[in-house]
């Protein structure tokens, strides 16, 4: 035979594999979830010995199937799905492949691009994955040098008490993930909030912490009440700011789709779902960016006009403002409304009536009365069943104002609380945030008239102020607005303050540390998995095990607490958070840090979880009842875990379906309350943000290949080959006017990025250009959070335009785009279009 | 019945579920019991037949050097499992050598189709390199990875999406030359950069088969990617007839 050679050449270089061993029978199992979205699948991780491998009878390997797999089994292990691991000291192949079984979540063992390679994930030094972090590293004379674990917590512990002592509590800094397992976000809050008690605290997505949803919040409303089968069982899906089938896929694949309902999407952006919604009769409200408030205010005013409102439930749930005027909380007291008082503003606010909300928002008039009409029944006898759904494109624009709008349209069209009829959040992350402590609000520097809310941190570190800081799990550069000012700040007061650490004698680093610190400088500890653009800044880099490597629990977006359990041994000598922040806070003379294993904080956090929607305590009551460890206890339920809030009836665990099912809200009074969705507070805030001549909006957006910032991503090469650098999506009409085709380098710009302290800079970014007409002419989409390129740097960054809540506005960046050149990425990138139904 | 995907029950109405239209679990039971016992065959021994005169093991064995090298299957690439028949035949050990006495076996190359019969913009199915095992070959007027013939615009790639195995029959689309979305999940494959998946969950790009034209004769050679369901592109299945 002749080999011909011509038949491969130019083959783009992804990982093209020709087997993929069957673990054998006797292959270890474990549960586990997928580390990325909200919907969190349930896995299976089949361990077994390198060196053995079963056979192709389903009795000859674990997975129990005959091979070739048949569609649809849900059990077939693609090559991206098997790896090596160290597991328990010994090398082991390993498949992390979708529950088959499962019968929540991923049903019948489906999964998104992002799970579905999950194994690739796991430290193989034999993959891409090789740089993971593995020694605590000491910036010696300008480069990372490895010391040891008990130099680099003496280090963190001396300095913050250093910190705290002579610049006080506001000086110490924490910047961390929100959405990690409970076991490492209750210990690092019961250090920064509680033992320390610093304000000066932030998750990785805002500047201060606080609630993300505060509108929806102030009507009662639980953000993630709902349950995945709402989704199918809908009638009628009201979805704004969010891509689901690329940002929650199997939420989308297996729930929304199939369920029938008509989907109404609310998205500047023409994405896949949103062609999908229109291809199955539903609707595409291809919005004005920042204008959502004017576009829910005149559905609500279409509703009210046409009397489609649900009377019964407004006249048994909703509080008067009597009731309003007697809540506790403030917020809501100042912006609570009846329905009389929802009633008149709605439909007094000009720029509610339909023609003018029509020209605000570039929705067509009639198509805001379909809506209407569509979530409603339009009068008819039988109301279908509503559920609406919102994410980032919400509330990452205006954020109190979207948010108590869309809270608006769940209560006047009675969507809460049953079976297809809900009002929630998607979700961004699963949900950990258990915290371990109260954020101290009394000691925040920021008021809003009179009342405290929660601190500035990025303004704070702008100004000099913060002494130390501690960021955990994030690119912190990256994931602020205004990019460029913190990684300007932070070179200033790190690098280009003296002293510089000149030995990794810890004595004398401390001491240089410290005088660092007293001479206005800062001291910057970064806890990562892998290095990125945030380490260049760090004195000290602490290397963290996470997802397979450690036992730990967390919620769904439907509340389903599931045990991910360890199937890795951690690299070199990474350690869990909890572990880290643990020994640093014992060595600062703190109490309560003396935890023997995760299993010990998953337990001791279970009573910081009670009367609120992750409420587990019952399962840690069971569990010492039945004198089992509480991780044991939810092993045994698998893939498909409980649904929290827990109770304990007659010795067995109860499960929260949704919440609300009561019709009880989260109030005082325990009815709901609309919210005032400020119109003119929106407006003005558009005419300062807005793009003025050859400026685009410059939005950023999530895809379906990647997860948040990518630090799997960039070493995962079937992935990443799809996107190799940060893309920009810009509509033909504006390409051609600037000579821009597909595939060349673009840059974007702006002289008008306003900073953390309300000043006018400058703010750029590169990336490949991808013409399309997923986005409409005048406004670009970038990826929100790419390595080296941050679409977030033309992002403003002044939160005192929105001082309610201290909020960037991530979707609304503006900038110019100008053709740097060609590259060879136009032959090897796919620019097919991305919305073909 | 009970859907595969959704879960539904129902009672009436074929094989597909009524809301999501995944096939019934009962529905993928028989079929994967069907493509067992056809699989067997009159080997009650239960091992597939893997080429003349070889076993599934000995094939296994030849594949991956002995079951130690596991571990190494995933940076092992297709050239490597080749075909070859029990008397040494055709067949050439792979360029980079190895053990004379690793057994390697290899895709053979079989004739799939006449440059003249292809129409620009419309497939033509074939299977390759076991029985069941669908492929297409489509001339797409613009160069592709891969791709051969004098514009180098001829491709051919598995049918099997790579995400759950669904059918990918009859969604070309010719004015993107993608293939796509499926109708399952809504993964679609671009098939100018080798079957790279352009929006969708698959975790594998769509397997190329490799191709080669001598005249008028386009033979595939070889297939880049493991073909879904199967853990190895020649184990668990009946080769091809093959036409030179």
């Amino acid at each position: 035979m002749t080999k011909d050679k011509q038949g491969v050449s130019g083959v783009s270089p992804g990982p093209l594999v020709s087997r993929v061993p069957a673990p054998p029978a006797d292959a270890t199992i474990k549960n586990i979830c997928c580390e990325y979205c909200p919907v969190a699948c349930g896995y299976k991780a089949y361990l077994w010995p390198v060196g053995t491998e079963g056979g192709a009878k389903a009795d000859e390997n674990a997975l129990s199937i005959d091979y070739p797999a048949f569609l649809q089994s849900g059990n077939w292990p693609s090559p991206t799905m098997f790896n090596t691991v160290t597991f328990e000291g010994k090398p082991h192949n390993v498949i992390v492949i979708p529950d088959g079984d499962s019968e929540v979540g991923n049903i019948g063992g489906t999964h998104s691009v992002r799970g579905g390679s999950i194994a690739q994930k796991l430290y193989n030094p034999q993959t891409p994955t090789a740089d993971r972090l593995q020694m605590p590293l000491l910036r010696v004379r300008g480069t990372l040098q490895p010391i040891s674990w008990d130099a680099a917590t003496d280090i963190v512990a001396e300095v913050s008490k250093h910190v705290i002592e002579n610049h006080g509590e506001l000086a110490w800094g924490m910047k961390r993930y929100s959405y990690q397992f409970y076991e490492n976000v209750y210990a690092v809050t019961k250090l920064a909030l509680g033992a320390i008690g610093s304000p000066n605290h932030a998750p990785h997505h805002a500047p201060a912490d606080g609630d993300d949803v505060p509108g929806l919040s102030d009507t009662g409303i639980d953000a993630f009440g709902s349950a995945y089968e709402d989704d199918r069982e809908a009638d009628v899906l009201f979805i704004s700011g969010s891509d689901p089938y690329e940002t929650k896929t199997v939420r989308f694949t297996t729930w929304m789709a199939v369920g029938g309902a008509t989907m109404i999407y609310v998205d500047p952006r023409r994405t896949f779902s949103a062609a999908f919604a229109e291809s199955r009769g539903g609707l595409h409200l291809q919005i004005n960016p920042g204008t959502d408030t004017a576009l829910y205010g005149a559905i609500a005013r279409v509703i009210l006009d046409n009397g489609w409102e649900d009377s019964e439930f407004i006249a048994d749930y909703i509080a008067s403002s009597g009731e309003v005027a007697a809540e506790g909380k403030w917020r809501r007291v100042q912006f609570g409304q009846s329905f009389d008082d929802f009633k008149s503003y709605i439909t007094s606010e000009p720029a509610f009536a339909l023609e003018e909300a029509a020209r605000i928002t570039g929705v067509p008039a009639e198509k805001i009365t379909q809506t209407a009409e569509l979530m409603t029944g339009g009068g008819a006898a039988e109301r279908p069943k509503l559920s609406i759904r919102f994410e980032k494109g919400l509330y990452w624009s205006h954020n109190y104002e979207n948010t108590a709008a869309i809270g608006n349209l769940g209560l006047v069209t009675g969507s809460i609380g049953s079976v297809g009829r809900s009002t929630s959040r998607l979700g961004g992350h699963q949900r950990g945030g258990q915290s371990g402590a109260s954020y101290p609000l009394d000691k925040s520097p920021h008021e809003f008239e009179g009342h405290k809310v929660e601190m500035d941190q990025d303004r704070w570190v702008v100004q000099g102020n913060t002494r130390f800081m501690w960021a955990i799990g994030t690119n912190w550069i990256g994931a602020s607005a205004c990019s460029q000012q913190i990684s300007d700040s932070l070179r200033q007061l790190i690098q280009e303050t003296d002293p510089q650490v000149t030995t990794a004698d810890t004595a004398v680093a401390i001491e240089q540390l410290k005088q660092r610190v007293d001479n206005g400088g800062m001291v910057f500890v970064h806890q990562e998995i892998y290095p990125n653009d945030t380490t260049e800044f760090a004195d000290l880099v602490l290397p963290a095990a996470a997802w397979g490597e450690e036992d730990f629990a967390r919620n769904s977006a439907e509340r389903r607490l599931r045990i991910y359990e360890k199937i890795s041994d951690p690299p070199g000598e990474a350690r869990p958070d909890w572990k880290i922040v643990a020994e640093v806070a014992q060595k600062m003379g703190f109490d309560g840090f003396d935890w023997a294993d995760s299993n010990e904080i998953f337990e001791e956090a279970s009573e910081r979880s009670r009367g609120g929607r992750r409420d587990y305590a019952a399962l840690v009551e069971k569990a010492r009842a039945e004198g089992k460890r509480g991780h044991d206890l939810l092993r045994e339920f698998g893939t498909q875990g409980l649904q929290t809030p827990l109770t304990l009836e007659g010795g067995e665990l109860v499960e929260t379906p949704r919440l609300h099912a009561d019709l009880k809200f989260k109030t005082d009074s325990g009815k709901a309350n609309f919210v005032r969705a400020d119109w003119s507070a929106v407006n003005a805030r558009n005419e300062i943000l807005g793009p003025e001549g050859d400026e685009l909006w410059i939005t950023n957006m999530r895809v379906n290949h990647y997860w948040n910032n990518l630090s799997d991503f960039t070493r995962r090469p079937y992935t990443f080959q799809r996107y190799p650098v940060n893309f920009i999506e810009i509509n033909p009409q504006d390409a051609e006017s600037k000579g821009i085709e597909s595939g060349d380098m673009v840059s974007i710009d702006s002289n008008r990025v306003i900073n953390q302290l309300g000043q006018q800079v400058t703010g750029g970014f590169t990336a490949v250009a991808y013409i399309t007409d997923i986005v409409p002419p005048g406004l670009a989409s970038a990826y929100f959070h790419f390595p080296r390129q941050p679409a977030n740097s033309v992002v403003s960054a002044d939160t005192s335009l929105q001082p309610l809540n201290l909020r960037y506005q991530f979707k609304l960046g503006r900038g110019k785009i100008t053709r740097i050149g060609p590259t060879e990425l136009a032959e090897r990138m796919s620019f097919a279009p991305r919305n073909i139904v | 019945m009970k859907c595969s995907e959704c879960g539904r029950i129902w009672h009436v109405g074929g094989d597909k579920c009524p809301t999501c239209t995944a096939f019934s679990e009962e529905y993928l039971r028989e079929q994967a019991s069907a493509a067992a016992s056809e699989a067997e065959g009159p080997d009650s021994s239960g091992e597939v037949t893997a080429g003349r005169g070889f076993s599934r093991r000995d094939f296994l064995i030849g594949a991956v050097g002995g079951g130690a090298a596991a571990s190494v299957a995933i940076l092992v690439p297709v050239a490597l499992t080749e075909w070859i028949d029990d008397d040494g035949g055709d067949g050439a050990p792979p360029d980079d050598g190895g053990s004379p006495a690793v057994v390697v076996a290899t895709f053979r190359r079989t004739k799939i189709a006449s440059l003249s019969d292809l129409t620009p913009g419309e497939p033509l199915d074939f299977e390759y390199p076991l029985e069941g095992q669908s492929n297409f070959v489509v001339k797409l007027g613009a160069p592709a990875h891969g791709g051969v013939g004098e514009e180098g615009d001829i491709v051919a790639f598995s049918y099997a999406c790579t995400h759950m195995g669904c059918p990918l029959n009859g969604l070309y689309k010719d004015e993107h030359r993608i293939l796509g979305p499926c109708s399952c999940h809504y993964t679609t494959f671009d098939l100018t950069r080798g079957g790279l998946v352009v929006l969708g969950q698959a975790t594998e790009n769509l397997p190329q088969i490799t191709l080669a034209l001598d005249g008028d004769d386009l033979y595939a050679t070889g297939v880049m990617g493991l073909i879904f369901g199967y853990r190895d592109n020649l184990a668990d299945g009946t080769p091809v007839e093959v036409t030179a």
